[in-house]
């Protein structure tokens, strides 16, 4: 090597003198969970279609089919069918289902969905852009001359990380109710957070596999791929989200807590 | 259980079981100063990935490191740092034990290294080195260029001398047979256990149990990278007690993940926080601050000593392969492509020139029997480490050998095993298996068989970026295989032979997520709101095209699988314009059919010819020139000479180096913490306006400065 050598602008990593944070506390997952199968209006995301809704964990597991905004309930009977349940709209699932079930002290159920981030956001009426997350307004009232957010149901906050995953909770609500409010492990009361969990992040938290899409996750539970269209397919991805769901409780329940 | 919102990784795993085994994070374990810890931050690159032989396909063997990162740390011994009760830190200096120091680490040669973990152990040390002609890895970009590269080459003396671990400086000792100029160091040794350890389960019944003097008894290992390596191990050889075959191929997936964390990734996290901290460069704090914090089990010596590790134990492969007459095609990390033959005889090899002129050149090879001998000379450290890394019998069969596990010691055990692609029928290794490379992490595998090309494994670096290679999502294999049968005789301005797979005029385009917020922010007015319930939400999945010629402006298309759409489909830029977009070769035809706005998009063809003559960096050819398109056959690296330092936080998302979102501008910068003075000699870190020179120097005449600069 005779040659005049290249002249580098080299970099080498500084060192952050600062204590790590305390690990974050982590109440045991409930035993509910609210499992959300959803379309959108395109393949790669934009506004909810259709979704259907299983509360599991219970005696009973009820379920819900609903539509998007600016769906007709007359379109979304026909995309249901006559047999299935009668589909409801976005607002009356998220009242009945998801605020009943995920944030009213009752159940606290964990709500589910392969990705929460993009359910979230495909429900969502208005978002805002903060310092370091999103927050999404999925309630609204409509006073008789416009339809404006509705404060006294929490918003979503959601604060993406690397890899498509995000930390995701329940915003403060206005005028909470005293049974709104939890003790934190530092004492500290704060308005209830909600729990979120996202299968695409638990999947590569079991698999390793950081690009894996809903299909190869269900090929590596053995759960059979959901086949058909409209309704059929959707509630067939209902069933095998919960089945997944459960394959990945079953594996978590090996490592320790 | 874990609660299914704690975390977001197999890393996360890892992690909450040291968590419930140490009570302390390594922070607050004593014994190790914020500049000793600087040290090893400075020292710290990634792992070593170059090509050696670029552009012509040659016959050998892959060989990969078993669980390379815990094998590494548990010969070093730092994955038993974490439940250290302290850190025994020295400062050598001349005159003060640096001498001893140096002529013990000059005791040790490949024998040594290869007998055991007592050799490993000394070079739990971080050397100040003034580089000159050590062989030595350097991370940083040349004039010109805008992304930093990390490459091992001969470091000329420079400006400033830089912080090794002691396993770089070591290899480049083994390489050069010269002790590099070491101005100072810090040497390490654990020392105790810390008060209230417990051990913890596994799945699969092997426990981690800090508390435990010997490495390994029965399934009780004493150090967490070892116990996870050690289930992940087990979990790919279906033995774990008690879990069925599928849960087992997913334990082995994140074990591998979790495994590597321990060992190595979670040792050098950072993560943004609200507060701002100080920060510590190689020679002292510097005057900034940061937002950036570690990780709970940050410790940087442990990340630094492993990457470093693993870069010795490729040196060795790579001294006792040149030894044996052999040679490599490429390496990465923790892997090797080793020229074998029949006949172990030298081949020649179709080097070019820049210009294309022929340059002939001979690589040595070597038989795949002596190949075994070489990976056998490392059966000392795979049992050093403990785990149940498989031994096998090597029995002729045809023209190879069926390689059978068995109970150790086998024939051969290793540190490095003969990989998957390299078998059939996972066991038999025969002749046959081709190697080519264009570039760092750009290669392929394949084989010859009833006249076809068979790849057992193509690179899916950087084409898997791209939206043209997936189908539904998921990455389409037989898309990139078919990329790399064609990619070298587009490479070469060939036509490829046999009927082409794949549309080479379709245009490029990238899938991205809109997730981070500066992303979804800069799409403007095509942002959804209330008002526009038809926008991009965030999260939601747009196109990027890849961009030929003069970038425009930045373009987003919705999601579109259906490639046979893309011809025509319409684009918009933030200020909410339409566009339309055409590869090269269709440009006319719109040129004649109407104005407006078009930009001009890489067709698939052009992508690939480029991605294929990719030039690997910091090297050069046959003829003595930096390596570029042209150039084939063997490289070697090119001398640099360090010019400026900069002092930089954590490497933002690697998508501009290798997700390769091209044509979406919005990126996060590498926070620089400090710059220093050009003048020999001077630490002092520039601030404010100065660029090149401090207060004092920039007034020294301009004559001396520029003789400085050069």
């Amino acid at each position: 090597m005779n040659e005049a050598p290249v002249h580098l602008d080299a970099v080498v990593r500084g060192w952050p003198s600062a204590g790590p944070p305390a690990p974050a506390h982590h109440d045991p997952w409930p035993d509910h969970a609210l499992i959300v199968a959803s379309r959108t209006m395109r393949p790669g995301g934009g506004p909810l279609t259709f979704g259907a809704a299983r509360l599991v964990g219970g005696s009973m597991s009820p379920e819900w089919r609903f539509s998007g905004r600016g769906i007709r309930a007359s379109d979304a009977r026909r995309y249901f069918g006559s047999e299935d349940l009668p589909p409801l709209s976005l607002e009356d699932f998220l009242r009945e289902g998801l605020w009943q079930s995920c944030y009213r002290p009752q159940i606290r159920a964990g709500l589910v969905a392969w990705s929460i981030p993009g359910f979230a956001s495909s429900a969502a009426w208005r978002v805002d852009d903060e310092r370091h997350s999103y927050r999404f307004t999925l309630w609204t009232y409509d006073d008789g001359t416009k339809v404006r957010p509705d404060f006294h149901r929490s918003r979503i906050r959601v604060t993406p990380s690397s890899g498509g995953r995000a930390t995701v909770s329940f915003d403060n609500r206005l005028n909470p109710d005293e049974v709104d409010f939890v003790t934190g492990p530092d004492g500290r009361r704060h308005q209830y957070r909600g729990r979120f969990a996202s299968l695409s992040t638990l999947a590569y938290m079991l698999t390793g596999e950081d690009t894996l899409t809903m299909g190869q996750a269900f090929n590596l539970w053995g759960i059979q791929r959901p086949r058909g269209e409209g309704a059929a397919g959707l509630v067939g991805e209902l069933n095998a989200l919960c089945a997944l769901y459960d394959g990945m409780l079953e594996d978590l329940r090996r490592w320790p807590g | 259980m874990i609660p299914l919102d704690a975390g977001a990784s197999p890393a996360y795993l890892a992690k909450r079981v040291a968590q419930l085994a140490v009570p302390r994070p390594p922070y607050l374990r004593p014994g190790m100063s914020p500049m000793g810890k600087a040290a090893a931050m400075a020292a710290h690159l990634g792992g070593k990935s170059a090509t050696m032989i670029r552009g012509v396909a040659v016959p050998g063997v892959l060989v990969d490191g078993t669980a390379a990162y815990p094998v590494v740390g548990s010969l070093v011994g730092t994955t038993r740092w974490l439940q250290a009760e302290r850190i025994d830190q020295r400062l050598l200096v001349p005159g003060r034990g640096l001498d001893a120091f140096l002529a013990e680490l000059a005791m040790l040669d490949i024998p040594a290294l290869l007998a055991g973990p007592a050799a490993w152990e000394l070079l739990t040390c971080c050397l100040l080195v003034e580089p000159d002609a050590d062989v030595l890895a350097v991370r940083g970009r040349g004039p010109g260029e805008r992304e930093d590269r990390t490459s091992t080459t001969s470091v000329e003396r420079g400006r400033y001398p830089v912080w090794h671990m002691g396993p770089r400086v070591l290899a480049s000792y083994l390489m050069t047979g010269r002790m590099p100029r070491v101005l100072r160091a810090y040497t390490w040794r654990p020392v105790g256990i810390v008060a209230g350890c417990r051990p913890v389960s596994l799945p699969g019944g092997i426990v981690f149990d800090p508390a435990r003097m010997r490495p390994r008894s029965g399934d009780t290992f004493n150090d967490l990278a070892s116990a996870i390596a050690e289930m992940a191990l087990r979990a790919k050889t279906g033995t774990l007690d008690g879990i069925n075959r599928l849960a087992m191929d997913r334990l082995a997936g994140s074990g591998k993940v979790g495994r590597n964390g321990i060992a190595y990734g979670q040792a050098v996290e950072f993560n943004r926080s609200d507060r701002t901290h100080p920060v510590w460069g190689p020679f002292g704090i510097l005057p900034s601050m940061t937002a950036e914090e570690p990780g709970w089990l940050a410790d940087p010596a442990v990340g630094a000593l492993a990457t470093a590790g693993c870069e010795l134990m490729l040196t060795l492969l790579e001294l006792i392969v040149a030894q044996a007459g052999g040679s490599i095609a490429f390496a990465d990390t923790d892997a090797a492509f080793v020229l074998v033959t029949h006949d172990g005889d030298e081949i020649p090899v179709d080097g070019r020139g820049v210009d294309g002129e022929p340059i002939p050149q001979c690589a040595g090879t070597i038989t795949f029997e002596r190949l075994v001998e070489i990976l056998n000379r490392f059966r000392g450290l795979a049992e050093a480490t403990c785990l149940s890394i498989p031994a096998h019998d090597v029995i002729p069969e045809g023209e190879g050998y069926r390689l059978p596990v068995v109970d150790p010691p086998g024939i051969l055990r290793s540190v490095f095993k003969v990989t998957g692609e390299n078998l059939i029928d996972g066991e038999l290794w025969t002749p046959g298996l081709h190697c080519y490379a264009t570039a760092q992490k750009r290669y392929v595998l394949f084989r010859e068989e009833e006249g076809k090309r068979v790849s057992p494994k193509s690179s899916a670096f950087v084409l898997g970026t791209l939206a043209n290679f997936r189908r539904d999502g998921e990455l389409d294999l037989g898309r990139v295989e078919e990329a790399w049968r064609i990619g070298p005789d587009l490479a070469d301005g060939g036509v490829p032979a046999g009927a082409v797979g794949i549309d080479l005029d379709e245009p490029v385009f990238q899938p991205m997520v809109m997730s981070a917020l500066g992303d979804w922010r800069a799409l403007g007015p095509l942002k959804f709101a209330t008002e526009n319930p038809e926008g991009i939400r965030p999260f939601e999945t747009v196109l990027v095209p890849v961009s030929a010629g003069k970038h425009r402006a930045r373009l987003v298309a919705f999601y579109e699988p259906d490639r046979a759409t893309w011809r025509d489909l319409a684009l918009r830029d933030p200020k909410g314009l339409t566009w339309i977009t055409r590869t090269a070769d269709r440009l006319i035809v719109v040129l004649r059919a109407r104005g407006g706005k078009v930009q001009v998009v890489q067709s698939l063809g052009a992508w690939l010819t480029d991605h294929f003559s990719n030039p690997e960096p910091m090297t050069s050819g046959g003829d003595g020139r930096p390596c570029e398109e042209a150039t084939r056959g063997m490289l070697s690296p090119r001398p640099v000479r360090i010019a400026e330092l900069r002092i930089a936080g954590q490497e933002t998302h690697r998508r501009r180096d290798e997700e390769g979102v091209q044509g979406w501008d919005v990126q996060v910068e590498q926070e620089v913490f400090a710059r220093f003075c050009r003048a020999p000699g001077c630490r002092t870190v520039l601030v404010g306006r100065q660029r090149k020179w401090c207060e004092k120097h920039r007034e020294y005449p301009g004559s001396r400065r520029q003789a400085w600069a050069k």
